[in-house]
């Protein structure tokens, strides 16, 4: 992920906490994976969570959580949160704290 | 009572059932099947409300704001569909006990899928994250569970099977008849299945005397089997429809049946709404409020529909919520360069003509060069933006006030656009679209004509009533504004 974008990211939401990019888990290789973790979450619509970071880059596809949500997403253990524990590169945050 | 009065307060009633649902749940940070259940339910209840167009514009969109918060929440339990995913397993091992949880468990995130594809008809959810794909990805795996029921001729969960696939059946024509494209081919294909699987349970003497004398499931059944026919064009079945006495039917029941009828035969729905309204009223509000409010709801609002006495828009009295309200009329100045000395502009015909003949390309350009506070880069894209369909205003921006953030809302209307002398109040749902989505928010609507008196009463009305904080920046004082900062030639 370009680094500017990462930067946009961090502008567009506040108390961010985590950002990382995981391996592809779509058909289509030009897609970006990300997963963000911001409380600021908490007062925005998961459509439109979406279309915000869409508009900084279009092959972004994310994947938004509250601090909470991402709790409840860790404790599943499910494929894709382990998918995306083995293969992330974290952009922005201390990712102790969550995996 | 009057018809009109009891939708009034089973709106009023749902809603405060399904915020107060959801708090319980966000709080405790998890979601049951059964809660999940009762919030899709809920939800379909207020699509249907909203389908009637008697509503005014705040209200559609307190009550849109409040499927948005629903669905956000019981898409997050979805987790992958995994109750798909497992249910093969569950079925094929478990004891009776584990297989009626399983059949509760797909019916969850069947309805769950089903509520989504509603509200991306109304632009308020999206389809399409990888935790949408699991739908038709994981969906054979019921539909194996389903086989296997049917092989090993498991009679007593022959029933709940049926419920299963109409219930899929349900989501996948919903799916279908959506403008969302991705999935499309995989549903038909896994609706032909659920097709296929319905008619060889038909074909089973037992099964075909339950569904018969199963009037709620039959009827389900008939409307969910219209559709699928209309999906892969085959002939409508003009069957007359016989009801029979349905006084003695529980209200789930009876509301359940009333809900199917009113697709089969509107004319029959009216007359047995009408006939079982009393026992229904009486029923509901003597109950313990929850699932049979919303099912009474969904009746309500088809009657309503189709009911002359709601020719004219009724007021609602629902509750406004997660506003942080905000004078931004004060604010403005934080927003907008020079905006307090702009007052002092004087502004001739011909500038207020310049400002008329702008488009709203060319007003969004100009505008946008006033805006102080906002990263230049994030105003280019914004005011170069093209309008998508789930785009809630013109411009969106992160701006700073009082040491908060909020996210500035603007919607645009230029004089090239409005045709009137001034701005006709039926854009208001436009102004006040941002508050479904976001919490923290204002908006400011920018328009070259000037606002109707009805418009700008409406949105003082709502301002104080609501808590929503909005601001108008019209005509002269726009052209002002636009002026000060060198942008008006």
């Amino acid at each position: 992920m370009r680094f500017d974008i990462g930067i946009q990211i961090l502008n567009l939401f506040d108390s961010i906490l985590l950002i990382v990019e995981f391996g592809n888990r779509c058909s289509d290789a030009n897609d970006i994976d990300i997963l963000i973790v911001s409380d600021e979450f908490r007062d925005i619509s998961k459509l439109k969570r979406k279309e915000l970071i869409k508009r900084i880059d279009e092959y972004l596809d994310p994947i938004c959580f509250t601090s909470k949500q991402f709790k409840v997403f860790k404790d599943s253990d499910c494929s894709l949160f382990n998918n995306i524990k083995n293969s992330h590169k974290t952009i922005y945050g201390d990712e102790r704290y969550f995996f | 009572m009057e018809t009109k009065d009891i939708f009034s307060e089973q709106v009023t009633i749902v809603q405060e059932l399904l915020l107060r649902k959801i708090k319980e749940t966000d709080q405790r940070g998890s979601i049951t099947n059964i809660e999940s259940r009762y919030i899709n339910e809920a939800l379909v209840a207020i699509d249907k409300v909203l389908r009637c167009d008697f509503l005014q514009p705040h209200d559609r969109i307190l009550l849109e704001k409040t499927y948005r918060c629903g669905s956000d929440i019981v898409h997050e339990r979805l987790n992958f569909f995994s109750n798909y995913y497992y249910s093969y397993a569950e079925i094929a091992r478990g004891d009776l006990n584990s297989q009626q949880t399983a059949f509760i468990k797909i019916n969850a995130d069947t309805a769950t899928m089903l509520t989504i594809i509603l509200g991306f008809n109304r632009q308020i959810c999206d389809i399409g994250s990888s935790t949408d794909d699991n739908f038709v990805e994981r969906m054979p795996r019921v539909l194996w569970a389903i086989q296997y029921v049917y092989k090993k001729s498991l009679e007593e969960v022959y029933t709940p099977s049926i419920y299963v696939l109409v219930n899929l059946e349900q989501a996948l024509t919903e799916y279908i008849f959506s403008s969302h494209q991705t999935y499309k081919e995989k549903a038909k294909k896994l609706l032909s299945d659920v097709e296929s699987l319905l008619s060889l349970f038909e074909q089973n003497a037992k099964i075909k005397e339950n569904i018969k004398s199963n009037l709620q499931l039959n009827l389900f059944l008939t409307v969910q089997k219209l559709r699928t026919n209309s999906v892969f064009g085959n002939k409508k079945n003009n069957e007359q429809l016989s009801i029979g006495d349905i006084s003695h039917v529980r209200t789930e029941g009876k509301l359940r049946i009333l809900s199917s009828l009113f697709y089969l035969d509107k004319k029959q729905f009216i007359q047995y709404f009408e006939a079982e309204l009393a026992s229904l009223t009486d029923d509901t509000y003597r109950s313990r409020p929850g699932l049979n409010n919303f099912l009474f709801l969904q009746c309500l609002s088809h009657y309503c529909s189709l009911d002359e006495l709601f020719n004219n828009t009724i007021e609602l009295n629902l509750k406004s919520f997660g506003i942080n309200k905000i004078d931004v009329q004060y604010n403005l100045k934080n927003i907008f360069s020079k905006y307090e000395e702009s007052h002092k502009e004087n502004i001739s015909r011909d500038e207020l003509n310049i400002l008329l003949g702008y488009s709203d390309e060319i007003l969004r350009a100009k505008l946008a060069d006033t805006i102080i506070g906002v990263d230049k880069g994030v105003l280019e894209r914004e005011k170069k933006k093209p309008h998508g369909a789930f785009e809630i205003a013109d411009m969106e921006l992160k701006v700073r006030l009082n040491q908060e953030s909020y996210f500035l809302c603007m919607p645009f209307k230029s004089g090239v656009e409005i045709k009137s002398s001034t701005v006709p109040e039926s854009v208001s749902y436009q102004i006040f679209r941002p508050f479904i989505h976001f919490d923290k928010t204002i908006v400011v609507f920018i328009t070259a004509k000037r606002c109707s008196q009805n418009l700008m009463n409406y949105i003082k009305r709502m301002e104080d009533k609501l808590g929503w904080g909005i601001a108008v920046l019209e005509n002269e004082e726009l052209a002002k504004l636009l002026k000060i900062n060198g942008q008006l030639n």
